[in-house]
């Protein structure tokens, strides 16, 4: 068998050798072309948010929320990358949304990774800006201070902790967060950013939900009735 | 585009071959290029059969995407770029270059809440484990996130010559949406067909244990095939049960322009994306037909207008991956001939809850869990191959192996 693998590897080399399209990598692969922004690059991205009077003109804040989305590629770049017209790593550009949390002002901002600039700003509508931790905590603290949660649940609604999403995590009291978009004109979480949190120990969740509106900082809760299958 | 991977297919095939490991078995050893692996970290090359002579191979690109706005790019398990070689002979083809669920939309029959469960708090693919994915049957965790399955899948076709069973490769996550787990399922079948599920399961909605709703995943395909200038059409089966004569027809109207349209149990709708410059060795224009494969006979739609639509049909656009904004992205009629193009697909579970799903226990807890419900399509290849795949051994001899039983005849249609 070793023999037979040499003499494909070998094959395999010297065809890379011929035409370096196919097979040969570039030189300092870069591992990092999918991957997670690093610390430095997250700092400078919002080194460049805050200062652009683009950005600036939106939200009109000096201490923005800034949200940064996973990085993607170029892919005019990525097949030229592929096809071994260039051994230049594509592009990456990440999506940033920028959010004033008083007005809820919004601009979403792309940013180009490596030259590290701004390559576009524009408004865009409350719906457009994703829920993050920092509202999820703050959807937790207004349920907490609700009497009628409280009744519901007793002391142990102190004890509550909002999960990360995708965690697993075997915590007794975890919340979860629920983000809720209306199109009913009639309902304020039309245009207001409002949140669901589902409570669950070791016995389950809870059979209903606080419905948080971050806007007005007011809960509701909502289920709770039971019923029957039909 | 036409592209690399097609320039020395035949020495790459034969280098591969003889790059063998594990004992006496013909399986070939991973052969991914060092350049799609520096691209790609997570490159996976899948040769079908399993075991015995080489004839098809997938190269397959996977990341997951765990970001802070699954609006601007939605998290999951992403596929892509993706490669086909239907022959050890053959070149390698580009079928992929992005596949991924842009939204799961979950409205409730009284009309609220309506959540959106993939962009709304950005959920994120959970832990798989040994229990999820068994080596038993297949499986392989490759990160703590994404299982791989490599395993029969039935019959491949049986007729008066014999029977053949067929293999295939899965990769999968699970979206944690708080009480509910979205599975993200991709399938890479032996003979060139590709399937994406959604599977939803978990805890009923707490204080809502009881109310219907409705599952909608929205899958984003950029599909690229052998290359990014493509053209789709709408292929639909037209026949009307009050014509005596019996007949029908089949029709396939070319998309012009960026448009949503639906899907109908009648008519057979799907969508057929080919490259004007590519064909197969008996000069027919290759293509993959996107095929629904729906579950309970139907697919619901809603007041949101992207809901309207089963497909919809969009120039390639880097700031377009949000499923709810699939209106404003058509609506400029943007030209889709001969372009970059991406295809979106809609397919939904109606969930009426059921005993089954789970029953009240003390402190009116819901004690129980929704088994699995899927929902999702498929991408068939339609004149890639030059002839039946899988179908030479044991009725040819060899060398009949790698190419069709008969000398072709090149229709110059």
């Amino acid at each position: 068998m070793a023999p037979r693998c040499v003499l494909g590897s070998v094959l395999l080399a010297t065809l890379s050798c011929a035409e370096t399209v196919l097979a040969q990598a570039p030189s300092e692969p870069p591992a990092t072309m999918f991957g997670a922004m690093t610390t430095e690059e997250q700092l400078s991205i919002e080194r460049a948010i805050v200062s652009d009077p683009r950005v600036r003109a939106v939200v009109s804040e000096t201490q923005p929320r800034i949200i940064t989305s996973a990085s993607e590629l170029d892919k005019s770049e990525a097949e030229a990358f592929l096809e071994g017209r260039t051994t230049t790593p594509p592009t990456r550009r990440v999506t940033i949304v920028v959010i004033n949390p008083q007005s809820q002002q919004a601009a979403r901002v792309l940013f180009e990774l490596p030259g590290k600039r701004i390559l576009a700003v524009e408004s865009i509508p409350a719906s457009d800006v994703p829920f993050s931790r920092n509202d999820a905590d703050e959807a937790l603290a207004l349920a907490v201070a609700n009497p009628n949660l409280r009744r519901l649940i007793g002391d142990d609604l102190n004890r509550f902790q909002m999960l990360e999403s995708g965690s697993e995590a075997r915590v007794p009291f975890a919340a979860q967060a629920l983000p809720v978009r209306s199109t009913d004109p009639r309902d304020v979480c039309s245009t207001d950013r409002c949140v669901d949190l589902i409570f669950r120990t070791e016995d389950g969740y809870f059979p209903f939900r606080a419905h948080v509106n971050l806007a007005r900082r007011t809960v509701e809760i909502h289920g709770g009735a039971g019923g029957q299958h039909r | 585009m036409i592209s690399l991977f097609s320039l020395r297919p035949l020495l790459i095939a034969t280098a591969s071959l003889m790059v063998s490991i594990g004992p006496a078995s013909a399986q070939p050893a991973p052969t991914v290029p060092p350049i799609f692996v520096a691209f790609c970290p997570n490159a996976i090359t899948q040769n079908f059969p399993t075991v015995g002579p080489l004839q098809t191979t997938w190269w397959i690109c996977w990341r997951e995407v765990a970001g802070n706005n699954s609006i601007a790019n939605p998290n999951g398990l992403v596929i892509g770029p993706v490669y086909f070689r239907k022959s050890a002979t053959a070149p390698f083809i580009r079928v992929l270059w992005d596949m991924r669920v842009s939204e799961y939309f979950v409205p409730y029959h009284p009309g609220s809440p309506r959540y959106y469960d993939l962009s709304g708090f950005n959920f994120k693919l959970t832990d798989v484990s040994a229990a999820d994915c068994p080596a038993a049957v297949g499986g392989t965790p490759i990160s703590p996130h994404v299982c791989k399955e490599v395993r029969d899948r039935g019959l491949m076709w049986k007729d008066f010559r014999g029977v053949r069973r067929g293999e295939e490769l899965v990769l999968w996550g699970a979206i944690n949406a708080a009480n509910y787990r979205y599975i993200q399922e991709y399938t890479f079948r032996d003979d060139g067909v590709i399937t994406a599920r959604m599977g939803a399961t978990g805890q009923n909605l707490p204080g809502a244990e009881l109310t219907p709703h409705a599952h909608n995943a929205i899958w984003r395909i950029d599909i690229d095939l052998n290359g990014v200038t493509n053209n789709a059409a709408r292929l639909r089966h037209i026949e009307s049960p009050f014509n005596p004569a019996g007949t029908a027809n089949d029709t396939a109207i070319p998309i012009t322009v960026a448009e949503g349209f639906t899907w109908s149990p009648r008519t057979h709708d799907s969508v057929e994306i080919s490259n004007p410059v590519f064909r197969n060795e008996q000069g027919h224009l290759s293509s993959y037909q996107l095929i629904p494969l729906v579950t309970g006979g139907g697919l619901t739609q809603h007041y949101e207008a992207f809901t309207r639509n089963e497909f919809w049909v969009t120039p390639y656009n880097p700031a377009q991956f949000a499923a709810k904004n699939l209106p404003t992205y058509v609506a400029g009629l943007a030209p889709v001939m001969n372009r970059d193009l991406v295809v979106w697909y809609k397919g939904s579970l109606h969930h009426h809850p059921r005993d089954e799903d789970g029953i009240y226990g003390q402190g009116h807890r819901w004690i129980g869990t929704a088994h699995v419900m899927w929902t999702g399509f498929m991408l068939m290849p339609h004149n890639l191959f030059d002839c039946s795949p899988f179908y030479r051994k044991p009725f040819l001899p060899e060398p009949s192996l790698e190419r069709c039983p008969v000398p072709l005849v090149v229709d110059p249609g």
